[in-house]
């Protein structure tokens, strides 16, 4: 009878679990903290530091969560919010913003979240028409079409480069991935912004976690369950893309969070997506904030976080290839 | 006698094509039917229809007297299983954890399962013989294991219907036989309804109380196994000529008759 207390889902061991990663998240935060270049004054801890590493929680979070979203809707371990284009078309949506309102910051403050939302959410549903057949959403079809898109948005942003001059910089920085955002009255009413729709997204996700366990058998299968297949998928699809969006437009394009965060936390703590959505939110939240640390405190001049992350995301990416290549 | 079952004129088309045409079926509680057919036939397509997967194109499908389109999805879900053909399976867990998620439309979202639901799942993985693997990963299960435990799923869903699309692929013989044996014993013991897809001849025979026969969408005999896996029958459905004998009350299959095999499809 050992299953019968090991096995199915247990409120006290995912409460204990996710615990565990919370305290992982705050002893990151206090190292983060007291780690930099320029020592440790209360002036750059409170004022510098702090808001750098709450927006590295937020984005880092948001990542990994639509991450895990975007495997389990599409049943493929390599899905992300990238490899489907939603992140791209935040960022483009994004440079247009910067390229519209150059000069005037406060109306870009609120328009080029706003932009970024509408590229992130208007991708992600291009992306669901172009993969839709026959009322269905073939996991094949949806892939393709997201790196179709995601390479034809990238285009259009290397065009737009061409065109910019002074944005260029600003530019760059959205397609390397910076949480270094300089704070003023306009950063921080786009940031809480983007805090409330996180918070909504990941509830609206956290509600339907149960349903992505049943979609892992097959959607035939989950609709014998019980799952109202496509409305759950387009509920979460578009949930994932909308928060994906929203941190997009503060943090620029940071790849590899989504992909890596859920990989390890399905080895640690198993697939039950009642676990894997919080945990990956708070896993993904601390690889960031390492990775921030890392990108602020490593050399002189500072690097963006995502140049970090890919460093070590794609060889990760690489090995999981491999090994999904490999026998069994 | 109650009616477990309908369709009624239910038809399917796929790009223009008719997959099933006007298909009328009437299923008794406790009935086991099976369905066979040339690859193509519409089977599996049927079975979709009628666990409400596909909407039919014209017709309606009824269980227990009730509209399956007016069911909401979880009273769908504890009226009706399906095991799909070749079942993937993504998410890497432990096979109870599996069977587990059969317990679906009995347990809130974010509800533990209770005592009947962990002994249910146990039942239901003795029932396919999959108990000492019940820890293991999915992932590293051979076909047959495999196949035993999306059984076992099905049947810890616990419905008085069962849509079985190939229950017995992969399996050897020994144990194809204890998963049909315990879905005959299911059936005796609860009124179990079940629609067995199967292109395995005589082991529908043998379970079955009646057999649809189907050829491009449409019903081509239906009736007991006595009636319809006649020699003439499986020769107009399938081209070949086999010897068939009667024992017991059932039509058995011994071999292939000798000579070429004329394909009619190809002619």
């Amino acid at each position: 009878m050992k299953e019968i207390e090991e096995a199915g889902f247990s409120r006290t061991r995912s409460v204990r679990q996710l615990s565990a990663f919370f305290l992982l998240l705050v002893g990151v935060t206090i190292l983060s903290l007291y780690t930099g270049p320029a020592g440790s004054e209360l002036e750059i801890i409170t004022k510098v530091r702090l808001p750098r590493i709450l927006l590295g929680v937020i984005v880092g979070g948001t990542l990994a969560m639509s991450g895990a979203v975007f495997q389990g809707i599409l049943r493929n371990p390599l899905a992300d919010p990238y490899i489907l284009g939603t992140s791209t078309g935040g960022a483009l949506g994004a440079i247009i913003g910067l390229l519209i309102f150059s000069g005037s910051k406060m109306v870009s403050s609120i328009f080029i979240p706003l932009l970024a939302f509408a590229g992130s959410f208007l991708t992600t549903f291009l992306v669901y028409l172009l993969s839709r057949r026959g009322g269905r959403v073939p996991r094949e079809t949806l892939l393709l079409s997201g790196v179709i898109i995601g390479t034809l948005f990238g285009a259009v942003i290397m065009f737009l480069m061409t065109w910019a001059e002074k944005e260029l910089h600003e530019i760059l920085y959205v397609l390397m991935g910076f949480l270094g955002i300089i704070w003023t009255g306009e950063t921080v009413t786009t940031v809480v912004t983007v805090t409330v729709m996180v918070a909504a997204g990941s509830a609206i996700i956290y509600y339907h976690s149960r349903d992505l366990n049943l979609l892992s058998l097959g959607e035939e299968q989950a609709f014998s369950l019980g799952v109202d297949v496509e409305r759950t998928k387009i509920i979460l699809f578009f949930s994932a893309s909308l928060i994906t969006g929203a941190v997009v437009s503060v943090s620029g394009l940071i790849g590899f969070v989504g992909l890596i965060v859920p990989h390890i936390i399905r080895m640690a703590l198993g697939s039950d997506n009642r676990v894997l959505i919080p945990a990956s939110f708070l896993a993904g939240s601390s690889l960031l904030v390492v990775a921030d640390t890392v990108a602020r405190s490593v050399f002189l001049q500072e690097i963006p976080v995502g140049v970090v992350t890919a460093i070590f995301g794609a060889p990760f990416f690489i090995y999981l290839l491999r090994r999904e290549r490999g026998p069994g | 006698m109650s009616e477990a079952l309908r369709t009624e004129g239910v038809c399917f088309s796929y790009d223009s094509k008719q997959v099933v045409e006007s298909m009328d079926l009437n299923v008794t509680r406790g009935e086991i039917v099976g369905v066979i057919g040339k690859n193509g036939s519409g089977k599996t397509t049927l079975l979709r229809l009628i666990a409400g997967w596909l909407k039919p194109g014209a017709g309606e499908v009824s269980l227990f007297g009730r509209s399956l389109d007016g069911m909401n999805s979880n009273g769908r879900a504890k009226a009706l299983a399906l095991l799909s053909q070749s079942a993937e399976f993504t998410m890497d867990t432990s096979v109870f954890e599996l069977v587990l998620l059969g317990r679906a439309p009995y347990l809130g979202r974010f509800q533990e399962p209770e005592r009947a639901d962990l002994e249910m799942v146990r039942w239901a993985m003795e029932m396919t013989d999959t108990r000492a693997f019940s820890l293991k990963p999915v992932s590293s299960l051979s076909a047959g294991e495999r196949q035993r435990v999306m059984i076992s799923r099905v049947l810890a869903q616990g419905t008085p219907i069962l849509l079985l699309d190939e229950p017995t692929s992969y399996l050897d013989i020994a144990h194809q036989r204890m998963v049909m044996d315990n879905i005959a014993w299911l059936r005796k013991e609860r009124g179990t309804t079940v629609l067995l897809v199967s292109h395995d001849v005589n082991l529908t025979s043998h379970y079955t109380d009646r057999v649809l026969l189907m050829a491009d969408g449409r019903k081509v005999a239906w009736g007991p196994g006595l009636e319809v896996l006649t020699k003439n029958n499986l020769k107009d459905t399938y081209g070949v000529d086999l010897v068939i004998e009667e024992r017991q009350g059932k039509k058995i299959i011994l071999e292939w008759e000798d000579g070429e095999t004329r394909v009619p499809w190809d002619q």
